[in-house]
């Protein structure tokens, strides 16, 4: 693809001017468009994006992600960096249209990036309001943490139709699933939440639910005895909803949690005189590594199904299930840690509620009360 | 496993799956490839297999087993493979996915027309349940030259390889095209088919359907409450459908010769396009009702009478010419082609539909090798507005809204409309809103062949055409054939390669005071 940047960013403009600053900036760009491919270009928007970062974070790198981001899907971004030198708010913005190696016109988009002190938090929804894309949905990403029970986390994050945080990053993340869980049973404004931390286990929910498809081996599923994950600090949150999610789908009951700093245990049993279930999440101190594998152990009647899905170096993961009266099953398939922006991404695609995250959450939410309570 | 347990495990769902991008994975299976050291198998479908367990859409226990006449044996076999993988798969080769998949590779020689190399089949598909754990699903997949069709029909059903070993278990075929030269002969085909395997069974197979965008038709028109009501004779004037390459025969003259545009395809291609675009809204998209409304609308079409096929076609074929800058031979220069020979290499047809959404509207219909660029694409064109308000010159003719449904090589879609140009005057200008595939979503769409083996795997036949739908593609096109041989001309209109066509094919659209697009 041909990039055709307009690389003329403009900055420090009030945020009254912005608006028409846009306006000029398109007409600018329309007429060189129109010079290369003989036609004005139209854009074929699908949503806007809001994200807010404090400039602790690295805003470079958000930035990045961003534009990469936009260029594949086409989008309006506001960018909301909060910043404590910051005295009065100002804004700077980008217009940039792609024409493709055919000379056809690609994918255009703008960025409005927005620079106000942390106690202007207040101000965002307005500014929202202002510059969103008419009837497509907005989305907000909370960059990095933040705290989950502040007026401006709720104020920002009621005008998304879909909010996107990562717990992944939050120092407590039992804790922060447990706010956002109340954040979202209690908004009622509508707006539906994801995390990135749940995105990134689809895969491992996806080897482990199919591990579960052949015929026999449905049975097993409701017939689980223990799941043990093994994981590292940098995927604590995505451990804990894995684990979470399998004791809701399984229609258990969290009953019990206990911690030490290698492992956590949470049960769970299935009715009021229903069997038990353990989860062992370990802990390691491999660093950066994330989940590192899963194992079940399931048992009907006198049959035992066990299933382990482990991680290789390579991108890759081994999964096998052993069961009685079939030779042992056993693939490797692919299986990368994708990037922030395609964690994004996979979620700019969706717009339905997601009732399985939020049951997941809840889960989690109760296993961290048991924890509190033994405290 | 014992059946009824596995019966009894069907009926429960996996409560896992709910809120998955996948509904589900198949199960174990065998896919027998017949064919096996062929072009397709090497491109198309070892290379689409891979990338399906690349992402994780087979699951383990997954195995393939080739059939053909050639010398290998499953390692030889497996290294063939790799390199077809290397070469043509979307995804990267993978050792370790490799490995693994290919573990499930296997090879047996045999002679589609001897008996017993059908028991060395059976014997080997036995193996690998055992091995591997298939519990008898076999897929059969014709990758074959069409004259074998009924021979391996016939070797399997021999065998017993047609019927289910056990109640939980199935085999299901799937043919590829070109299904049947004429209607007698697709006639002949699904009869000999049937007597084998069920309808339920047969998955005949046309890769256009397993394109997102073709798909994508359907959501379009059912999908959108603004578009339905305007589709039919009060405000579409014609319908376009294009399904242009720039390629020439490549090294295929003699299936081409055999088979011309018409039958290449228009029977097939061309007439899915086409009965997506009219057919009624299905009442589900369960895969009946989808092709009951497809066989419907193939139905509808007026029969074209003999009398009236030179007047509502025209066949070509391509001279020499420039395509991408480079000089190409003509057709009848190509190696293998008859100096004197009369096959079309384009094919255009206007098809009326006598129904009332239709009555009165042309669908022209075109396709050819060696045309200007590769292009696939419906085109609507709406009626022009009553009154013509702004041009100053009321004899100028302003162009219609036309919406544009782009296949390939951009998938997208495209709505012409006109807007005033900036100024004191009335000047208006046509513009377009472009929605592009690739712009919108940054995914990488999966090749027809993917969605369709997985889709057969699982047992959906929506993307797969049934017996009568077949069959009544087949009856509109031998009408044209007929009409083409009671003609008995003995020359054939040439267009120049890298051109968009014939002149005649303009004057199939002048009669209606229409033109062709330019795509
Ligand atoms: N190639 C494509 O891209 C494509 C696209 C759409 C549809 N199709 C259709 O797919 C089918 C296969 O096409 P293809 O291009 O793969 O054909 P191909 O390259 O000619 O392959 C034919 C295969 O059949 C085997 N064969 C022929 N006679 C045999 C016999 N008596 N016993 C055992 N094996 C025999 C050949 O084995 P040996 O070579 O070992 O002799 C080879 O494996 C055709 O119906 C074609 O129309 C192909």
């Amino acid at each position: 693809m041909t990039g055709l940047l307009d690389a003329n960013q403009r900055q420090n403009i009030p945020l009254a001017e912005v608006h028409d600053a846009l306006q000029q900036k398109w007409a600018t760009l329309s007429s060189e468009i129109e010079q290369h491919t003989s036609a004005p270009p139209m854009r074929a928007n699908t949503s806007t994006l809001v994200v807010i970062t404090d400039q602790g974070s690295s805003v470079g790198a958000t930035r990045n992600t961003l534009h990469q981001l936009a260029a594949a899907i086409p989008s309006r971004i506001l960018l909301f960096i909060l910043d404590p030198m910051c005295a009065v708010p100002s804004a700077s913005i980008w217009a940039h249209c792609t024409l493709t190696s055919r000379g056809r016109h690609g994918g255009c988009y703008d960025v409005i990036e927005v620079t106000l002190p942390p106690e202007r938090v207040a101000a965002i929804p307005n500014i929202v309001a202002v510059h969103r894309l008419g009837e497509l949905p907005t989305f907000v990403i909370w960059s990095g943490q933040t705290d989950l029970r502040a007026p401006g986390f709720e104020g920002v994050s009621t005008v998304a139709d879909r909010l996107v945080i990562d717990t992944e990053g939050f120092d407590e993340p039992l804790e922060a699933l447990r706010d956002y869980a109340m954040f979202l049973g209690t908004t009622g404004s509508g707006v539906l939440g994801s995390d990135l931390a749940w995105t990134r286990i689809s895969t491992w929910r996806e080897l482990i639910a199919q591990s579960f498809d052949p015929p026999g081996m449905r049975r097993f599923a409701t017939n689980i005895r223990s799941i043990d994950i093994a994981y590292d600090e940098s995927q604590s949150s995505g451990a804990i909803l894995l684990a979470s999610w399998l004791v809701s789908r399984l229609g258990l009951r969290p009953v019990n949690a206990t911690s030490s700093p290698s492992t956590m245990e949470l049960r769970a049993t299935a009715g009021a005189a229903g069997s038990r279930v353990t989860v062992n999440l370990n802990h390691s101190h491999r660093a950066g590594s994330g989940i590192r594998s899963v194992r079940i152990l399931a048992r009907s009647g006198a049959s035992t199904a066990r299933i382990s899905i482990f991680k290789n170096d390579a991108g890759t993961s081994t999964a096998r299930v052993e069961s009685p009266g079939m030779p042992r099953q056993e693939r490797v398939v692919q299986h990368a840690d994708p990037p922030r922006q395609e964690l994004i991404a996979a979620e700019l695609m969706r717009y339905t509620r997601r009732r399985i995250y939020e049951d997941a959450l809840s889960a989690a939410a109760q296993f961290c009360r048991i924890l509190e309570s033994h405290a | 496993m014992d059946d009824a347990l596995a019966q009894a495990d069907a009926l429960n769902p996996n409560p896992l799956r709910e809120g998955l991008d996948i509904e589900r994975t198949p199960v174990p299976a065998t896919i027998v490839i017949f064919g096996a050291s062929g072009d397709l198998t090497f491109r198309k479908l070892i290379p689409a297999l891979y990338d399906l367990a690349y992402e994780r859409l087979l699951p383990a226990g997954f195995s393939i087993l080739g059939f053909a006449h050639r010398d290998f044996d499953d390692a030889s076999f497996r290294e063939q493979m790799r390199a077809g993988v290397e070469e043509f798969s979307r995804n990267p080769l993978d050792n370790a996915v490799w490995d693994s998949f290919s573990a499930g590779i296997h090879y047996t020689r045999g002679d589609f027309t001897i008996d017993e190399d059908y028991d060395k089949l059976a014997r080997r598909l036995r193996e690998i349940d055992s091995d591997r754990g298939t519990t008898g699903n076999y897929l059969y997949y014709l990758a074959t030259p069409p004259r074998f069709y009924e021979p391996i029909i016939d070797g399997l059903a021999a065998r017993g390889l047609e019927n289910p070993s056990s109640e939980a278990s199935w085999r299901r075929i799937i043919v590829e095209k070109p299904f049947g030269h004429d209607y007698q002969s697709a006639h002949e085909l699904n009869m000999a088919i049937s007597e084998a395997f069920d309808e339920d069974n047969v998955y005949r197979i046309d890769h256009y359907l397993g394109k997102e965008t073709v798909r994508n038709i359907l959501a379009f028109r059912f999908g959108n409450g603004i578009y339905e009501p305007l589709w039919n004779r009060h405000y579409i004037d014609h319908v376009q459908i294009t399904v242009a390459e720039s390629i020439g025969i490549e090294d295929r003259a003699g299936y081409y010769e055999r088979s011309g545009a018409i039958r290449d395809m228009v029977q097939n291609h061309l007439m899915q396009l086409f009965s997506l675009t009219a057919m009624e809204a299905p009442v589900s998209l369960a895969a009946d009702a989808v092709r009951d409304e497809k066989v419907k609308v193939l139905n509808a079409v007026r029969p074209m009478r003999p009398e009236l096929v030179p007047r509502q076609t025209v066949r070509a074929q391509y001279g020499p010419g420039y395509v991408s800058g480079e000089e190409v031979a003509g057709y009848r220069d190509e190696t293998g082609v008859a100096t004197d020979s009369m096959t079309e290499t384009y094919a255009a047809l206007t098809l009326y539909v006598d129904n009332w959404r239709w009555a009165g509207v042309p669908f022209y219909l075109r396709t050819g090798k060696r045309l200007a660029r590769r292009v696939t694409e419906v085109a609507i064109r709406f009626r022009p507005v009553p009154q013509r308000l702004f041009e100053s010159d009321p004899t100028e003719h302003s162009a219609p809204n036309e919406l544009v449904l782009e296949i390939q090589p951009d998938e997208g879609i495209n709505l012409n409309f006109k807007v005033k140009v900036p100024g004191p005057t009335f000047d208006l200008r046509p513009v377009n809103m472009v929605f592009q595939y690739g712009t919108a979503f940054n995914v990488q769409l999966p090749e027809a062949y993917e969605r369709l083996l997985l889709d057969a795997m699982l047992g959906d036949r929506t993307l797969f055409i049934r017996r009568d739908e077949v069959e009544a593609a087949w009856q509109i096109v031998d009408r044209v054939i007929s009409g083409w041989e009671r003609q008995g001309a003995h020359s054939i209109p040439t267009y120049h390669s890298g051109s968009w066509g014939p002149s005649e094919a303009n004057l199939l659209l002048a009669h209606d005071g229409h033109e062709w697009r330019r795509p």
